[in-house]
């Protein structure tokens, strides 16, 4: 199966990021992990793409974000976590009833419903 | 990793973060932020490829291309951050130039201040002309708001250039509380350059508040043993201001002087094409 990459993605992303985040706070590359470990594989994102979507999501008051205090060993640069806020939380649930209504009302349209 | 392992990770972030138009302070995070990134990227790849070479170019692919990055990064930026990159002024420009942008602000928002508290005060009873004409000519209001504070922000302009002069080549210590602040003012002041700076600038800011209190005293106190005691009991209150301006100098002075240390690290990074 053709994986699912960055184009496919639009207007998805950001509640994706949303979904990993539930589990606990995580900083970037960990999101990716869960999104790739969630898509089982079929999910292609490029990664630098991640970050905007992040301060996006920042800007909106959507995840918090806090710099690491130690570098943990690791040269270079610190990492920052991110974690739901309560208006992220109910952003999330309101995409998720968006995505169902949208594979409810496309699916049939597409000759696969759900 | 080795040195040039780190230095082709910060050119892969700074491919993507230098042509974004945003304040120094949101690059520099983004900068950080991408770095952490890339440099956990590098050690995956490193672990699978044990070659750093194929380790740097699945990482830079795995990154994306650049432009594409570099155009989602400036969405990302908040209109409200166009007025830190004023604030912020260019990394390359000089010191004095930050210098006297902060003191035509700094004037513009004491008299915008003045217009405020004069309407307040005339909101519940309106002034009339002879009121506000009293109020102006009662107490040296215009000299104070039109000359003494520009002149007191220009001598402070003036000593956050030389403060930050005598501190290229020192590295501050971060200060992430009002300790670590202190901290890191008492590492400043152990180097003699800016121990010499913040002694002479306080010494000459004492010296022009003294002059400008005598001035501002000269027309209606005649020289007399009366008014020396007044010029001599006002010194500790003086010294105060001024040791507080210092320090006011070095904390306006301390963040500048780390983004041009910044600045100077990440723009020297050659970007144009893959070096590796």
């Amino acid at each position: 199966m053709e994986a699912i990459n960055g184009d496919k993605l639009r207007g998805h992303l950001e509640t994706m990021v949303l979904s990993t985040l539930e589990s606990g706070q995580a900083h970037g590359l960990e999101i990716l992990h869960r999104l790739e470990d969630a898509g089982c594989g079929q999910l292609r994102l490029k990664e630098g793409s991640l970050y905007p979507a992040l301060y996006r999501l920042e800007a909106a008051g959507l995840v918090k974000a806090v710099w690491e205090k130690e570098q943990h060993g690791r040269r270079g640069a610190r990492r920052r976590y991110y974690s739901l806020t309560p208006r992220g939380k109910r952003r999330l649930n309101a995409g998720r009833v968006e995505w169902q209504q949208f594979v409810r009302v496309l699916g049939p349209i597409m000759g696969a419903p759900v | 990793m080795i040195e040039s392992s780190l230095t082709q990770l910060k050119i892969i972030v700074e491919r993507a973060v230098r042509p974004v138009r945003a304040s120094s302070s949101l690059k520099r995070k983004m900068r950080e932020e991408l770095l952490a990134h890339v440099t956990g990227v590098f050690e995956e790849e490193a672990a699978k490829f044990s070659n750093e070479r194929a380790a740097l170019e699945h990482t830079a692919q795995r990154f994306g291309n650049p432009l594409e990055v570099t155009g989602q990064l400036q969405e990302s930026v908040p209109s409200i951050d166009a007025i830190w990159r004023f604030f912020e002024g260019h990394p390359e420009e000089s010191m004095l130039c930050s210098a006297w942008r902060f003191v035509w602000v700094e004037t513009l928002v004491c008299l915008v201040a003045l217009g405020l508290c004069l309407f307040l005060a005339g909101w519940k009873t309106p002034w009339s002309l002879k009121e506000l004409i009293t109020v102006f000519s009662a107490f040296p209001l215009i000299p104070l708001w039109l000359i003494q504070i520009p002149l007191a922000l220009s001598a402070i302009a003036l000593l956050m250039c030389w403060i930050e002069n005598s501190l290229r080549g020192t590295q501050l210590l971060p200060a992430s509380n009002l300790n670590g602040l202190f901290k890191s003012f008492a590492s400043a002041w152990a180097v003699p350059a800016v121990r010499r700076a913040m002694i002479g600038g306080g010494v000459g800011l004492l010296m022009m508040f003294m002059v400008s209190f005598v001035i501002a005293q000269w027309p209606t106190h005649p020289w007399g043993r009366e008014h020396w005691i007044a010029i001599f009991s006002m010194m500790p209150m003086m010294s105060g201001v001024a040791v507080f301006s210092v320090f006011f100098a070095w904390l306006l002075v301390r963040p500048v002087s780390d983004r041009r240390r910044h600045h100077a690290e990440w723009s020297s990074l050659p970007i144009e094409k893959a070096s590796w």
